[in-house]
């Protein structure tokens, strides 16, 4: 089966064409200036056959459902059971950015802490899969296949129906059946920042595929413990799930930043009354910290009893002595990654460090060891993409899956597949100039 | 046990008026063990939407909005507490996340120094309250009451390098050295007599108790503190916080009287 030969250049060119015009775009800041570009796209698509799915699936299932356990664990007691066994030092929890307090004490519609989980993933050369990173605040990217595939639908239907492909159009299904399973009672909002978000063209998809509202802040309002959308007409509508897309910081000024003007005052109030779901919810970082991420094997085994079926990449917390000692001493070949950042930032390769540059980043992981974490660099398998030629050229690439939680965990059968644009990088990341590709998951 | 009336008052003036005008006022103290609120009412002018609400910290807190243009903003509260002669309130097992700072209490700048230096002549480990105590005078030591060199948002390193501040950074540079020295501890934002205005104090964890050190005036709390609300530091505890159109803020006065009631039976 040769795939690639059913994509000709002129239907890559076409698609492209197409995205521009529906404005398929990413927004990135460059010297404080908002730019919005076209998020490349290659049309020849990542395939994933359906046995090694079945595999993925059972282990991104896996290590959400332990993930949301954690959660639980965390925010509904002053003293987790996992923290009580030891199998988390407390200080890798409560050290956290992510660990909000504010949040203790709240327990979610139906118990959901992480509706939407991002799972990124790498495999490597020899087939197997490592997991890189979890992402349970507000994980972007599922639109972009959800549109390709549209699109390349319209301009090489005969691609679908030759190929044995897994529908994915059903992920604002699956979207839609995660809000109403935790609605408590009124409207499905889409709450965004605005326009010049960098994933606004995805809010704005999002909306129209699942019928929920797309709302700015200052169109929501909450009265004496519930959340209401206002109408022009002075009218208010109760609103009984948020899908928002706006981090933890900003999402209610009376409880977190006191200067967020994309926030809505009041709404963790409506939220901590039970009477609205926020999709994520609120202090999910406490779960996706590249610190905590060391342990999420050990959390599938602490609250699921299972082996975990994903693994991570090797890692090493400089926290423990021997790992620091470890990463001192081959920091060469190691990739340092600092807890705080995120999007691609603050990852550094030790191979690209000159010696001046090497004392420092020591220097900084002996002075504050909790802050970083290392890990082997895992050679993780190229892709081929279509130059602008036609030609085909390969570039690392990695999987973003999509695991949604309502009232089951269940994989999208597809995935944000990004790859580098530079021959040389490992890092995909579109904020960092990443380009993207569908993910075919054959159905047999 | 002493009873204390206590009025507390806000006057906020606008320089222009304000309209959609969201507010949080944490400004209802609640019984803990120490302090009974025999009576509580409350005003916030003018008249808006008001509900009660609470937050991951325990504390109660009222909620609120005012839609029309306002110039003055007017809250507080009157009351009598029952308050009792020891300086602690039981706790058997303190949260965990009390032993590390947030971002306002971190031992940043010059803080961990100081705290170097201390130990060496601290009472021993095994004597906590007295240790929260000493590291109380220390702050108090080094610390210059000042008004108008901190704002609400100075971290303690900050005020430490300073060396001026008050009450609130006061509190806040103890918390960082308490969670040096490993004692679970808490900001208190409350009343307190011949301050006239809301104070702020701090309570330390040791054998079961949190016990209330005032480290503005060198020592324990006693009958005349009545807490309004506890969290990591100051931003958890603000009185007032407030989001509106059209306005810059002007003016704020705030009074405050405590006085000792009778006893009720």
């Amino acid at each position: 089966m040769n795939l690639v030969d059913n994509i000709p250049l002129a239907t890559a060119r076409e698609i492209n064409k197409l995205m521009m015009r529906y404005g398929v775009k990413f927004g990135v800041y460059k010297n404080n200036e908002f730019i919005e570009q076209l998020f490349p796209y290659d049309a020849i698509p990542r395939i994933i056959p359906a046995e090694e799915f079945a595999f993925l699936n059972k282990g991104l299932v896996q290590r959400v459902n332990a993930l949301n356990c954690f959660l639980n664990d965390i925010y509904s007691s002053s003293t987790p059971k996992i923290i009580k066994d030891k199998v988390i030092p407390e200080e890798f929890v409560y050290i956290s950015s992510g660990h909000l307090p504010e949040c203790n004490g709240i327990p979610p519609p139906k118990g959901i802490y992480s509706h939407i989980s991002g799972i990124d993933l790498v495999q490597c050369k020899g087939g197997s899969w490592y997991v890189l990173e979890d992402n349970l605040r507000v994980p972007s990217g599922a639109s972009y296949p959800l549109i390709a595939r549209e699109l390349c639908r319209i301009a090489n239907p005969e691609a679908f129906s030759l190929n044995d492909v897994e529908d994915n159009r059903n992920y604002s299904d699956m979207l839609k059946d995660v809000m109403k399973h935790v609605n408590r009672g009124g409207l499905n909002v889409i709450l965004t920042p605005g326009r010049y978000n960098a994933a606004y063209f995805e809010h704005s998809y999002l909306a129209e595929r699942t019928g929920a509202v797309l709302v700015i802040a200052s169109q929501l309002t909450v009265d004496d413990g519930a959340l209401y959308m206002k109408d022009y007409m002075g009218g208010k509508a109760r609103v009984g799930a948020v899908y928002r897309r706006i981090s933890d910081e900003y999402l209610d000024p009376m409880t977190f930043e006191a200067d967020s003007l994309i926030g809505v005052p009041h709404i963790m109030d409506a939220y901590r009354a039970g009477n609205v779901a926020i999709i994520n919810a609120p202090g999910n970082g406490v779960a996706d910290d590249k610190g905590i991420y060391y342990f999420v094997p050990k959390m599938i085994k602490y609250y699921l009893g299972e082996e975990a079926v994903l693994n991570n990449a090797p890692t090493y917390l400089p926290y423990y002595e021997d790992d620091l000692k470890f990463t001192l001493d081959n920091i060469r070949r190691l990739v340092i990654k600092d807890v705080s950042e995120a999007g691609g930032y603050g990852v550094v390769f030790g191979s690209n460090l000159s010696e001046g540059e090497l004392g420092e980043i020591k220097a900084l992981i002996k002075k504050e060891p909790r802050r970083f974490i290392s890990q082997e660099v895992i050679d993780f398998i190229d892709l081929e993409i279509m130059d602008d030629d036609g030609g085909l050229i390969p570039r690392k690439a990695d999987l973003r899956a999509f695991v949604l939680t309502g009232e089951t965990t269940r994989v999208w059968e597809s995935g944000l597949t990004r790859f580098s644009r530079d021959a040389d990088s490992f890092i995909v990341n579109s904020s960092q100039g990443g380009g993207f590709k569908d993910t075919w998951v054959l159905s047999r | 046990m002493k009873a204390v009336n206590f009025q507390y008052r806000t006057e906020l003036v606008f320089s222009s008026p304000a309209s959609d005008h969201k507010f949080l006022l944490k400004i209802l103290p609640q019984d803990d063990g120490r302090q009974r609120i025999a009576s509580l009412s409350w005003l916030v002018e003018p008249q808006g939407k008001l509900w009660r609400v609470s937050d991951g910290f325990g504390n109660a807190a009222l909620a609120g909005y005012i839609d029309p243009p306002h110039s003055r903003f007017r809250f507080g509260i009157t009351g009598t507490a029952e308050v009792s002669d020891k300086p602690y309130v039981i706790c058997p097992e303190p949260e965990r996340a009390l032993l590390y700072p947030s971002e306002l209490t971190k031992p940043r700048g010059g803080i961990s120094d100081f705290y170097d230096r201390l130990k060496a002549f601290a009472p021993p480990p095994d004597e906590p309250l007295r240790r929260a105590e000493y590291f109380s005078r220390a702050v108090h030591g080094h610390m210059n009451y000042e008004r108008g060199i901190t704002g609400s948002s100075t971290p303690a390193r900050e005020a430490f390098a300073l060396g001026s501040g008050v009450c609130q950074d006061y509190a806040h540079i103890l918390l960082a050295l308490l969670k040096l020295d490993k004692i679970p501890c808490r900001y208190v934002a409350g009343l307190a007599s011949d301050c006239g205005e809301t104070h702020a104090w701090v309570e330390a964890w040791a054998n079961g108790k949190f016990y209330g050190i005032d480290p503005t005036r060198d020592k324990f709390t006693d009958e005349s503190y009545v807490a309004l609300s506890r969290g990591r530091d100051f931003k958890d505890c603000s009185v007032e916080r407030g989001t509106y159109k059209g306005a810059c803020k002007g003016s704020q006065t705030i009074t405050l009287s405590m006085e000792d009631a009778e006893v009720s039976q």
